[in-house]
């Protein structure tokens, strides 16, 4: 978990990415044909919009912040559920849904809801088999493996 | 009278025992995620989205609304019981429902809402049913120049009503009408910002942007909130209110019932602004003011009354105009194009049995959610005590699989993941994104309307001011453009005020 995060210094970083976000926009808006003022052409608005982007990020940036009490971010369980959620999306077309559901929700039983491991481990199975109860038998979902 | 014969035919379709049954689901699943906090109507709708795939669009589309006016119900009984709003547009009725349910009052509260919420929601389809058709008979009539700024000035509503500073809510309408950029140009058929990627040559997903924005980073944010708090529980015999409630709370709920219709045709945040304009209507008119915050019924009874009038109402634009007036009518849009519907003026021509199928199921789904939400609201309550835990993963679950679902796609889970991330850090630091999602709704036939009325008129851009129609698009625009400017002027003169201030300086020291 980060602690202790300074407002000011949140808002600068997401100030500053627009602000990127914005040159970037612009950078690939003057690769595409940009058409005339009349008839504008695919890289008319993303350049526009880039432009306008850039300066409300500016503008962001020597905006005085909402708050002042710090701000803590990332709890250890949204961390954690980040994770479980990103390997789920690895595993999930390499070794099939249903596996990759019943790891999936094993491990946050086990993480977030402080289970037994063996009780997390029988919950995800039977999580994962409902699942596919649910969604491939009764619902004919396509999933990854089924 | 032919309306009559198109609401009895919307009666044959709703009354169907396939049709009653995604109606009472949709219902259901709507007090459910209206009663557990994290879980709002958006992330509801999103979650049951994958359900829908396999069945007809008539079908499908009741059970949608089923949760999206579902949730306003249930919205309510955690504020009341626990004083913790279920969903945004509750917020209001913690105040007096939690000191009614304090002072024993909690049937009577619970009643209250569930009266009021039954009444506002279904003189809201009333509403729609009448107002609907007319609207777009007349927006047929539309060309591509009035549209495109009748869909600049939803987003300066948008932008008017939105929570938090005015300039980040315009950073987000920018970075979502950029997002809507991303894919095939519709009119030369030109690739933007895919970066080789074919999966993104139609756009972003919507579903998994919707679902990271909202139900991915409201997860992130609960596990910061600890929700330890006993909920008061009422019984059967203690839900009717006494006479005196009721008469307080007659005329609250009639006027809720106007104030939420009419702030629902507006794009925004309008069900949450609608409960507190009309707490604060009631307030003034109160005879006893000074009740309100110590238990007065006319402060749930109103409230609760204009957001549930608000649900039939926001429908108005997403139906008539295409135009989701809130996130949650977004998903319903989604829903629509899934299905095949494109909602828009020739919707009620093209899908008569969608439309009026729909009408006719909110008028039973107002019925459905009285019955389910006045007695037992007990069982709903039970459900606060499954530990977020074990909810969480489960939510996630469905969200990757409804994700995935759409394009059958691996990216779409990844852009889930990384837009709820993003989402999370954005609210962390008082930006909205409901604006961001509306833009990239919208973006596509902002840029479309554009263009493609600058070619009619070759090149010129007198088209926007020509027709009836535009001429008053354009007076509504500088309207709200003007008072745009007076409430910023107004606001950084509170601010400048209380810099020069010597309390506050003296505060801050």
């Amino acid at each position: 978990m980060l602690k202790n995060i300074n407002p000011r210094a949140g808002e600068l970083c997401i100030a500053a990415v627009l602000l990127a976000l914005a040159g970037f926009v612009i950078f690939e808006g003057t690769k595409m044909p940009i058409g005339t003022w009349a008839l504008p052409g695919p890289g008319y608005f993303p350049i526009a919009l880039g432009i306008i982007l850039a300066v409300v990020s500016v503008a962001l940036l020597f905006r005085r912040p909402d708050g002042e009490q710090p701000v803590e971010l990332f709890h250890t369980d949204g961390l954690m559920t980040i994770a479980a959620v990103a390997i789920a999306a690895l595993l999930f077309e390499r070794i099939g849904a249903i596996p990759a559901f019943a790891i999936f929700l094993s491990a946050l039983f086990y993480l977030l809801g402080r289970a037994r491991w063996w009780s997390a481990l029988a919950m995800g199975i039977a999580g994962a088999g409902l699942t596919w109860l649910l969604f491939v038998y009764l619902l004919q979902l396509q999933l990854p493996g089924y | 009278m032919q309306t009559v014969e198109y609401l009895l035919h919307g009666f044959a379709i709703a009354l169907t025992w396939k049709n009653l049954f995604f109606c009472l689901v949709g219902c259901l699943w709507g007090t459910i995620v209206g009663v557990l906090p994290g879980v709002g109507p958006l992330a509801g709708m999103a979650l049951l989205l994958p359900l829908t795939y396999k069945l007809d669009p008539t079908g499908a589309i009741i059970m949608l609304a089923g949760i999206f006016y579902g949730a306003m119900y249930g919205g309510s009984t955690t504020s009341i019981l626990m004083r913790m709003p279920g969903e945004a547009a509750s917020v209001i009725t913690c105040i007096d429902g939690y000191e009614m349910a304090r002072k024993g009052r909690a049937g009577p509260a619970l009643f209250l809402a569930g009266a009021g919420s039954f009444v506002g929601g279904t003189l809201s389809v009333l509403g729609l049913m009448l107002f609907a058709p007319v609207l777009a008979d007349a927006m047929l009539r539309v060309g591509p120049a009035a549209e495109f700024i009748l869909m600049v000035f939803a987003l300066l509503v948008v932008s008017f009503v939105a929570v938090g500073s005015r300039l980040k809510v315009v950073a987000m309408i920018v970075v979502g009408l950029l997002l809507a950029t991303i894919g095939i140009d519709s009119l030369t058929g030109w690739t933007r910002f895919t970066f080789g990627a074919l999966e993104l040559s139609d756009g972003l997903n919507f579903v998994a942007l919707s679902i990271g924005l909202f139900g991915v980073s409201e997860i992130l944010l609960s596990f910061e909130e600890s929700l330890k708090v006993k909920p008061i529980k009422p019984t059967l015999r203690q839900l009717l209110p006494s006479k005196e409630e009721l008469r307080q709370s007659r005329w609250p709920i009639a006027r809720g019932s106007v104030i939420g219709f009419i702030f629902g045709i507006f794009p925004g945040v309008s069900h949450i602004v609608s409960t507190f304009v009309s707490y604060a209507v009631e307030k003034r008119l109160s005879k006893h003011p000074e009740e309100f915050g110590h238990g007065a019924p006319a402060g749930v009874a109103g409230p609760e009354t204009a957001n549930n009038a608000t649900t039939g109402s926001s429908l108005i634009p997403l139906l008539v105009l295409g135009i989701p007036a809130i996130p949650s009518t977004a998903i319903l849009l989604s829903a629509f194009l899934i299905h095949g519907v494109q909602p828009g003026p020739q919707l009620i021509t093209e899908h008569p049995e969608v439309f009026w199928g729909l009408i006719a199921s909110m008028y039973i789904g107002n019925v459905i959610l009285v019955a389910l939400n006045v007695p037992l609201v007990g069982i709903f309550v039970n459900l606060l005590r499954i530990p977020f835990g074990y909810l969480a993963p489960i939510i996630l679950l469905i969200s990757i699989i409804g994700v995935y679902s759409v394009n059958s796609n691996i990216l779409d889970v990844w852009i889930m993941l990384g837009a709820g991330v993003v989402g999370y850090l954005l609210r962390k630091f008082g930006y909205d994104v409901a604006p961001l999602l509306l833009a990239l709704v919208l973006g596509d036939r902002i840029e479309t309307n554009f263009r493609r009325s600058l070619t009619i008129s070759d090149g010129d851009y007198t088209i926007f001011m020509q027709g009836s129609a535009a001429r008053v698009f354009i007076c509504a625009l500088a309207l709200v453009l003007i008072l745009q400017g007076i409430a910023m002027a107004a606001g950084y003169g509170k601010r400048a005020a209380a810099a020069r201030s010597p309390t506050k300086a003296g505060n801050q020291k």
